[in-house]
């Protein structure tokens, strides 16, 4: 047993007390220690602890990548990456976690780039003092000032390439229209699963099917009469077949981009008259007129013998219109999916 | 706030065309000035990149305060690059490119403060200029190194250099469908 802890001892304890092994093993138990406290609500002294583990942790990974063989494998081309990664840890702990939050903060990548190169920046500034071997202030050499001037420059941009990245976020979720669209004409922004331009056509499809379905359900069959009411009341039903035919949609943000219309229908004959369906895009297109789907269902009179009219043939009191008479009842035939463009 | 639409394309562009201003702008400096080419690439990469943060700071703080069509315009700009306001863009080019003409000049004395170079020898060249006699009446001042003269024309260069590449890209885009 003895032996076991003294192994366990020899592999963890650091080389010496003071190194980043020390700053590491201190975060770590820190993390430990605070994973174990529990309190209440604002949790004071769990952040307390957590944030001395973050402090040790960076500060850890802070000297180890200042060691000479991890420097020279972190260094590219001349140019030493590793404050970058202590730059990223900074940013976490100070716009991440803080919270409590699951991903850091926009805050938190747009001062990535920036703090990571005053870290790279800053040991430049120092020297060590040839009496007392103590670090002081110096003025860095004039290439190192130029070297410094465009390390920052640089990175400063990059904060700007992130903060443009969630800039197109704000725009989308302010514009979701936009969101439909076709970037590939784009200068600026790139998608790695365009909309393409098929399977929004297909959704627009199922959108001009369910609606003749409804249609049909409402209509088929019914008696004429209320066919004729149905279509004379047409400002009141076509609001409800719109939301039935978006409802038995699958959920999908893109849905909402296809609008369904019904303009007037003409009458082709005394007892037959043709109801476009359309389906408009609404998403922002590359050019600025529209395009949309369309149907057209043939809603016509039709004569029915069956049961109900041999019904009436021997009720006692007849109604007033002549029993003789088959019912007339309604009929639906919805036609072919054209494509419109240029409308709007 | 996350979302699939990256700018990669600014990004691949915006990196191109820095180095290519660089590039065009620190030959200028170099032929202009007759400085060394260590120096003029200096020089043209601190500018560059000087203009181009303050031009995204800029655009930062302005996007917000555009009037609502105007905002329109910029994201069907961005977005689908249809430019549907054509006088606003070619009105934008001259501010621009003396805007960063401006930076450029300014950035350079800036950078002769923080290295400590002593300032180009404007004066002296003239006081030169002035002691060869006719032969320096003649001339015009265009002879002179001055170096706002070339900053001028390295900016021109590099202006003309990135507008050549952005009429290629659009003139020969793969025309898109009406999606």
């Amino acid at each position: 047993m003895r032996e076991v802890f003294k192994q366990v001892r020899d592999r963890i304890k650091p080389p010496q007390p003071a190194s980043w092994q020390t700053l590491i093993l201190l975060s770590i138990f820190s993390a430990i220690v605070a994973s174990i406290t529990s309190g209440q609500s604002p949790q004071i002294a769990q952040r307390i602890i957590s944030s001395f583990g973050w402090l040790f942790l960076i500060l850890g990974v802070w000297w180890f990548t200042y060691e000479d063989g991890v420097k020279k494998k972190l260094t590219f081309f001349n140019f030493f990456i590793g404050p970058w990664i202590v730059g990223a840890l900074i940013c976490i702990y100070l716009f991440g976690t803080v919270e409590g939050r699951p991903m850091p903060t926009q805050a938190a990548f747009i001062s990535w780039a920036p703090i990571s190169s005053i870290i790279w920046s800053s040991p430049k500034f120092v020297k060590s003092d040839p009496k007392t071997r103590s670090p002081v202030y110096t003025n860095p050499t004039v290439s190192r000032r130029q070297e410094i001037i465009l390390v920052l420059l640089s990175n400063l941009i990059l904060s700007c390439w992130f903060q443009f990245y969630f800039q197109i976020g704000t725009w989308l979720s302010e514009n979701p229209n936009l969101r439909g669209g076709d970037f590939t004409r784009s200068g600026f922004v790139w998608r790695p699963n365009p909309v393409d331009r098929a399977s929004a056509i297909s959704r627009g499809v199922t959108l001009l099917d369910s609606a003749a379905q409804i249609l049909e359900e409402q209509l088929e069959g019914k008696p004429w009469s209320e066919v004729e009411r149905w279509l004379e009341q047409r400002d009141q039903q076509i609001p409800n077949l719109r939301r039935q035919a978006q409802e038995r949609l699958p959920q999908a943000s893109e849905n909402n981009l296809w609008n369904l219309e019904v303009p007037a229908p003409s009458q082709v004959s005394e007892t037959v008259y043709d109801l476009p369906l359309q389906a408009v895009w609404t998403g922002v297109t590359a050019r600025s007129n529209g395009f949309q789907l369309s149907r057209t269902c043939r809603i016509a009179q039709g004569r029915k013998q069956g049961p109900p009219a041999q019904f009436q043939f021997e009720s006692p009191a007849p109604p007033a219109t002549s029993p003789a008479r088959p019912r007339l009842i309604g009929t639906v035939n919805c036609g072919v999916i054209s494509e419109v463009e240029g409308t709007r | 706030m996350f979302t699939d639409v990256l700018p990669l394309r600014a990004i691949l562009y915006q990196l191109l065309f820095i180095v290519l201003a660089i590039a065009v702008e620190a030959f200028t400096l170099q032929r202009y000035l007759g400085i060394g080419r260590t120096t003029s690439i200096q020089y043209a990469a601190t500018a560059n990149l000087l203009s181009t943060v303050i031009g995204w700071f800029l655009f930062f703080i302005t996007e917000p305060l555009l009037p609502p069509d105007w905002q329109q315009q910029l994201l069907e700009f961005i977005f689908f690059n249809a430019a549907t306001n054509q006088p606003l863009l070619i009105g934008l080019a001259l501010p621009v490119f003396l805007g960063t003409f401006i930076v450029k000049l300014q950035s350079l004395d800036w950078l002769d403060l923080i290295l400590g170079n002593k300032k180009p020898a404007e004066a002296e060249a003239r006081d030169v200029a002035k002691f060869r006699g006719r032969a320096a009446q003649r001339q015009p001042f265009a002879n002179v190194p001055s170096r706002a003269l070339a900053v001028l024309w390295a900016n021109a260069a590099s202006f003309s250099a990135i507008a050549l590449i952005i009429l290629i890209r659009d003139v020969f885009a793969i025309p898109k469908s009406a999606f």
